[in-house]
C-alpha cells in the first residue's frame, strides 16, 4: 500500500472519530463558587484561568465533568455525534426491516 | 426525593409517584428484586399483563460518581420463569437520575399493538406515545429514527424486532454515551420479550432542562470521598488494559484456565484463538477502531470501544469478551472481525449475544451448520430477523434449540445459557450458575480458577462471598469499577453513608446484596424453584477439560448448601 493510499485511509478513519465537543454554559455555571467538575476531571483538562473556561487538548472525553457538575452547566454537542452518523456507513448487508409483519 | 413513574399499557396511562421510604438506599438489582417481591406473583406468566418490567437506576446514580450510572431492567424471565436483572451502562440512566427518577415500572400489556414510546420531555414530564411506524424496526434503524423525531442527544432503551415477537433470547439495547449507537445490552433472561409483551418500543429520555440535585446527608463529606474514588479509579485505570482493550483482553488468560467455552463447552482447546484474542483485537482497533470510550457519561474507567471494516463501515460498536467467547470460541469461529459482524446483527435485532451464541454452537453440534462458518452463523441470526419459521425457534434460547435438534449436551443452568466461563476451569462461577437466583450469569460471581486443592465446601464458601459482592455491587455501581474500588469497602461506606445518612459500616453495603439475594430466593421460590434446580448438567461432570485435565466435581448436594443462611433468615 502506498503511503498515500495509507495516509487517506488514516485521515478518512480520523473522520470517524470526530471528538465529542464540551461547552460551558455561562449563565448556569457557579464558577468560582463550585469547582467540581475541575476537581474531578482526571486529567486537569479545565482550564478556568481564561474567561470563558476552556477544555483543554488534554480532554478525554469521558465526560466526569458533565456528570459532577451540580447545574447541568456542561453541555455536549450532540450534533457532531449527529454528523458521524450521517457519515458511516452501515454494514452493507444490513437487513431492511418492516418488511414483514408477523408479530 | 426521588420519584416513580408507573407507565399502564393496559389504560394507557403515565402516574407519578414519590419513591417508596422503604426503598430509599436501594437500586439496581436490590431495589429490582424488592419491587418484583412487593407487586409481582411469582407464578405470574411472564409474558402475560400480570408481570412488570421494572427499569432502575443504581443506588448512586446521579451523585457525580464515576461508573455508577447504571441501568437495571428487571422482571420475572420467560427464559428462566424465575426473578431477573440484568444492568447495562449507556446515557438512560444518567439521563432519569438527572429527572429525579429512579424507577420506571411498566405494567399491563398491549401486545401487537402501537408499538408505544414511553417518553420523557426535557422537562420532565412523562408521557405514552404511538409510534406505529417503528413497529418491526430494529434498534440501530430505530434509534435514527426516534433522533430525528426527538431530536439529538437523547437517550434510548429499545427493543429490536426480536423483543415484539417475544424472543426468549430478547434484549433490552440502550444507546450509548458519546455514539448514541443502541450497543450497550441488558441482555439476558429475555427482558426485551417482556418489553415487547407490553407493547413498548423503546423508552425515550430527553436531556433535562434543569438538572435535579439529590438531597444527600452530607455534600462535603460526599465530595470529597468521591475526589478519593476518582484518583484510585484514575490511577488504577492509567494503563490498564481494559481501557487499551476491553474486556476482549481477557481472552487469552481466560483460555489458559480453561474458561473459554469451546465448540459448544466441549473442553477442547481451540487452534487459532489468537485470532480473536484481545492482541487481535488491539491490532485492529488501532488502525480503524477506537478504544477507552466510556459507554455512559463520566466513567473513568472507559472500556468500550468502536470497530471499522477497511471500507469505514461500522463493524461493530461495544464488543465484549462475552460476545467473543460465545459467538467466537465457543463457534469454533477464530476471526475476530467476523464475530464482530454477528455482534453487530445481534445488537440490531436485539438479542443476547451469549444466549445467542450458545444456540449457534448447538445448531453446529447438531449437524446444521459446519463449526467455524461464521457466515452461516450470520445466517441463522438473519432467519431470526425475518422471523422464519426456524427462526422463531432459534429466538427461544439455546436450550429449546439443544432439545429441537436433539442435542445431548446443552450447557444451561436454570434453562439459561452459560456464559464465557466454562465450568470446568472457572469452578467458583459455576456454582454460581448452579445456584444464584439469576441461573448462569456469569456477572453474579466471575471468578478465575481456583489453584491448588481446594475443597468442594471452600469452592462453595468462596462462591458464596462472591456472589454477595457481586449482588452488592450490582445495586451500587458498574462491577466493573469494583477493580479499582472493592478493596476500599471504608470508602465506599463513607461514600454511602454521605449519600443516604446512617452508619458508615461495610457490613450495611454488604447486607445489600445478601437482601437482594435473599428477595430473589423467596421470589423463585414462590415461583416453584426448588433445590432441584440448583444443578448444572451432567456432561460437565463426565466430560474432562483438556486445559484443566479435569471435569466438574462438586457434587450437588454440596452446591445446595451454597447460599443457605441467607434464605432461611427473616
Amino acid at each position: 500500500m502506498c503511503l498515500r493510499v495509507f495516509l487517506g485511509q488514516v485521515l478518512e478513519f480520523e473522520k470517524l472519530m470526530a471528538r465529542l465537543e464540551f461547552r460551558i454554559n455561562q449563565d448556569k455555571c457557579r464558577y468560582p463558587k463550585c469547582h467540581h467538575c475541575a476537581e474531578n476531571c482526571p486529567v486537569g483538562a479545565i482550564d478556568f484561568t481564561v474567561s470563558p473556561p476552556l477544555f483543554t487538548r488534554r480532554c478525554i472525553e469521558c465526560g466526569l465533568c458533565e456528570q459532577t457538575c451540580p447545574q447541568g452547566a456542561i453541555e455536549v454537542d450532540w450534533q457532531s455525534v449527529q454528523d458521524i452518523h450521517d457519515r458511516v456507513s452501515y454494514p452493507e448487508d444490513r437487513p431492511s426491516t418492516n418488511i414483514l409483519n408477523l408479530c | 426525593m426521588y420519584r416513580a413513574l408507573r407507565v399502564n399499557l393496559s389504560t394507557l396511562t403515565v402516574t407519578e409517584e414519590p419513591a417508596k421510604k422503604e426503598y430509599l438506599g436501594l437500586g439496581g438489582r436490590g431495589l429490582v428484586a424488592r419491587v418484583l417481591r412487593d407487586e409481582v406473583d411469582p407464578t405470574c406468566d411472564p409474558l402475560g399483563p400480570e408481570n412488570k418490567l421494572v427499569l432502575c437506576t443504581s443506588a448512586l446514580a446521579g451523585l457525580g460518581l464515576s461508573s455508577s450510572s447504571r441501568l437495571s431492567v428487571g422482571c420475572k424471565s420467560p427464559l428462566t420463569g424465575g426473578i431477573k436483572e440484568a444492568n447495562s451502562g449507556g446515557t438512560v440512566p444518567f439521563y432519569l437520575a438527572r429527572h429525579g427518577i429512579q424507577l420506571v415500572i411498566i405494567e399491563g400489556a398491549a401486545r401487537g399493538e402501537g408499538p408505544w414510546v414511553v417518553r420523557v420531555d426535557a422537562r420532565g414530564r412523562a408521557s405514552l406515545e404511538e409510534a406505529p411506524e417503528c413497529r418491526e424496526m430494529n434498534n440501530y434503524e430505530l434509534v435514527a429514527r426516534l433522533r430525528s423525531r426527538y431530536g439529538p442527544g437523547i437517550a434510548v432503551a429499545s427493543i429490536g424486532a426480536a423483543g415484539e415477537r417475544c424472543y426468549r433470547n430478547a434484549a433490552v439495547m440502550v444507546t450509548e454515551y458519546g455514539t448514541d449507537y443502541p450497543c450497550r445490552a441488558a441482555a439476558r433472561g429475555g427482558v426485551g420479550a417482556v418489553m415487547g409483551a407490553k407493547g413498548v418500543k423503546a423508552v425515550v429520555v430527553e436531556k433535562p432542562e434543569t438538572p435535579y440535585s439529590a438531597p444527600v446527608a452530607d455534600p462535603e463529606r460526599l465530595a470529597a470521598v468521591r475526589r478519593e474514588l476518582h484518583r484510585l479509579m484514575a490511577e488504577g485505570a492509567k494503563d490498564h488494559e481494559l481501557r487499551q482493550i476491553g474486556t476482549v483482553a481477557a481472552v487469552l488468560h481466560h483460555a489458559e484456565a480453561g474458561q473459554v467455552p469451546v465448540r459448544n463447552f466441549s473442553g477442547k482447546r481451540l487452534e487459532g484463538l489468537e485470532g480473536i484474542s484481545g492482541e487481535r483485537f488491539r491490532e485492529i482497533a488501532s488502525r480503524r477502531g477506537k478504544t477507552g470510550l466510556p459507554c455512559q457519561s463520566g466513567c473513568i474507567l472507559r472500556c468500550a470501544n468502536l470497530l471499522y471494516d477497511q471500507e469505514g463501515r461500522l463493524l461493530t460498536a461495544g464488543l465484549e469478551y462475552e460476545t467473543v467467547a460465545l459467538c467466537g470460541a465457543n463457534c469454533g469461529i477464530t476471526d475476530l472481525e467476523a464475530v464482530a459482524r454477528l455482534d453487530y446483527l445481534c445488537d440490531d435485532l436485539g438479542i443476547d449475544t451469549i444466549e445467542t451464541g450458545a444456540t449457534i454452537a448447538l445448531c453446529m453440534e447438531a449437524g446444521r451448520i459446519p463449526w467455524g462458518d461464521a457466515k452461516a452463523a450470520a445466517e441463522l441470526i438473519r432467519e431470526m430477523m425475518a422471523g422464519t419459521e426456524f427462526g422463531r425457534v432459534l429466538g427461544q434460547g439455546a436450550e429449546a434449540v439443544g432439545r429441537y435438534l436433539g442435542v445431548e449436551r446443552i450447557p444451561v443452568a436454570k434453562h439459561q445459557a452459560m456464559a464465557g466461563y466454562d465450568p470446568r476451569g472457572a469452578p467458583i462461577t459455576a456454582v454460581a450458575y448452579a445456584t444464584s437466583p439469576m441461573g448462569a450469569d456469569h456477572t453474579t460471581a466471575p471468578s478465575f480458577g481456583v489453584s491448588g486443592d481446594v475443597s468442594p465446601e471452600e469452592i462453595c464458601n468462596l462462591s458464596r462471598n462472591l456472589q454477595i459482592l457481586f449482588a452488592t455491587w450490582d445495586n451500587l455501581f458498574c462491577a466493573l469499577a469494583a477493580i479499582f474500588w472493592g478493596g476500599h469497602l471504608d470508602k465506599l461506606a463513607a461514600l454511602y453513608a454521605a449519600a443516604y445518612g446512617g452508619p458508615a459500616e461495610p457490613d450495611r453495603l454488604l447486607d445489600l446484596g445478601r437482601n437482594t439475594i435473599r428477595w430473589e430466593k423467596e421470589f423463585n421460590r414462590a415461583a416453584g424453584w426448588t433445590e432441584a434446580d440448583d444443578v448444572l448438567p451432567e456432561f460437565f461432570y463426565r466430560e474432562k477439560s483438556e486445559v484443566t485435565g479435569t471435569a466438574f466435581n462438586i457434587p450437588p448436594e454440596v452446591m445446595r448448601g451454597t447460599l443457605k443462611g441467607l434464605v432461611d433468615k427473616g
